[in-house]
């Protein structure tokens, strides 16, 4: 389902590193992203890290797969890892903005 | 919980055949669930956090999805836009295959170099195209050319260089076998070498079957359809497993002909996915974003409040369905291509069912159409 895991860099090689994500710590190819310093967050798909993420984006996606995994474990309330799109600015126009407001 | 997903595919031999395909998907096909309960504007800001690889094919789906459901109409230069950024992404999704993972076939290093230079210019053309406006509900987008040119003629610098050894309207202009194989044997890049390959060992037409294309969807019985678990999670039409892929959408001389010789073969999906690579490389002007690959019209929504969208992903069509309760999201159904594909009874089970040869060969023809395929999750391929 095109589902990417934020990991961090512990252990800097090249063109591999140690990473660590989402409860998981393996080898991943960094030849594309380049080696990369330790506490660098990198988006990995099939063991290959595909591009940098900055930490703040990092965290949100982390956030958001972490909920993913409360939810299919049957937990109901994960509003709290979306608390930052929750406080974000609507971005619908005003003219529609009006018309899906709950009543 | 492996939220990655994998699938596992089972290929039991008997003298010089399959006698059995076993295909067993665990892929988390209704995380969108995730995002009912939430307003139009979160769920289109969680949807590329959870679905971060082919980010761009799910927001596009998504906002379409909830455009419809508001009944708001996508305006026309908008979506040119939006079908422009899904085709680079796919462009840069089948480029990852042929520089990354098709030299491995051919015993060679990864071209990450061309890679690199491919994603650099890539990065280009997406922010000139400004993705995060022309995601909006409701996004009027100006034609603003600016960085786009630069970056399009960057990629295809990159294309013509490292994939196609010449320039890609004249490759796209190849008309028959014939042509190809003068082009596959006169290069050196590892594309036209590896279906120089595939020609030499007479492999053009194995894993042949009858698994028809996946039709347009514009008609309201998809909508009942989606609302159905079981429908998303192994989908058929009118009673059969259906294909969708750079193979049931793409189009050239070229591929109608060899289409005509060998069916949906290994060597078509392989030419399928270089000729959508080719046509998105050249897309530089609105002659060719006018004629954008697949399926162009909007599915008509079922029910009130309800909405689909659709795009054309790197790896097939994807469909989403949202319906809409009081500003929230009740509803949330995502039909993605593996389901399609990868269904257990689907046109990569009967590919596989259909190759011939000894054990090795089959092995190795069977990772080229799974890979030509491409589940877009890890998989494992054992050969019994």
């Amino acid at each position: 389902m095109c589902i990417g895991i934020p990991m961090r860099v512990i252990e800097t090689g090249y063109g591999h590193s140690l990473c660590e994500g989402m409860g998981l710590r393996r080898h991943i190819d960094t030849m594309l992203v380049g080696d990369q310093p330790e506490g660098t967050w990198l988006l990995v798909f099939q063991s290959t890290a595909r591009e940098v993420l900055e930490p703040e984006h990092a965290i949100q996606i982390s956030d958001g797969l972490q909920a993913l995994s409360l939810m299919m474990q049957g937990e109901t309330n994960v509003d709290d890892l979306f608390a930052d799109l929750a406080g974000r600015e609507p971005e619908l126009p005003p003219f529609l903005r009006q018309s899906v407001v709950k009543e | 919980m492996n939220l990655e997903g994998s699938i596992d595919i089972v290929i039991t031999t008997a003298g010089k055949g399959v006698s059995r395909v076993g295909i067993r998907s665990e892929r988390p096909v209704h995380a969108c669930r995730i995002l009912q309960g939430k307003t139009v504007e979160e769920a289109l800001q969680m949807l590329p956090l959870i679905f971060s690889l082919c980010g761009t094919a799910q927001r596009c789906a998504g906002v379409r999805a909830c455009e419809q459901a508001l009944d708001i109409r996508e305006d026309p230069s908008t979506a040119w836009r939006r079908d422009r950024l899904v085709g680079i992404e796919t462009l840069r999704e089948h480029a990852w295959r042929v520089l990354l993972d098709w030299p491995l076939w051919m015993g060679e290093e990864p071209h990450r170099h061309a890679m690199v230079r491919l994603v650099k210019y890539h990065d280009m053309l997406d922010a000139a195209l400004q993705p995060k406006e022309s995601f909006r509900p409701g996004a009027c987008m100006q034609s603003d050319e600016d960085g786009v040119e630069e970056g399009a003629a960057e990629l295809e610098g990159v294309l013509e260089e490292t994939v196609f050894g010449m320039r890609l309207p004249d490759w796209l202009a190849l008309r028959d076998e014939e042509d190809l194989g003068v082009w596959s044997r006169e290069n050196t890049t590892v594309a036209a070498r590896l279906i120089a390959e595939m020609m030499v060992h007479g492999w053009a037409e194995a894993g042949r079957c009858d698994v028809e294309a996946l039709p347009p969807l514009e008609s309201a019985p998809l909508g009942e359809e989606m609302m159905k678990d079981a429908f998303v999670e192994r989908p058929r039409w009118n009673e059969s497993c259906r294909e969708t892929s750079a193979l049931t959408r793409a189009r050239s001389p070229l591929l109608d002909r060899l289409r005509s010789q060998y069916g949906n073969g290994l060597l078509v999906r392989l030419v399928a996915r270089l000729t959508e690579l080719a046509g998105w490389g050249t897309a530089r002007d609105m002659t060719m974003a006018d004629t954008p690959m697949g399926d162009t019209e909007a599915p008509i929504p079922s029910a009130p409040n309800s909405g689909l969208g659709h795009a054309e992903a790197a790896r097939g069509r994807l469909v989403h369905q949202v319906v809409l309760e009081e500003g929230e999201v009740a509803r949330y159904r995502i039909l993605a291509p593996t389901e399609w594909n990868f269904h257990s009874n689907g046109v990569v089970a009967q590919a596989l069912a259909a190759l011939r040869g000894d054990g090795d060969t089959i092995r190795r023809q069977a990772e080229l159409l799974i890979h030509a395929i491409d589940p877009c999750v890890n998989y494992s391929l054992d050969v019994c």
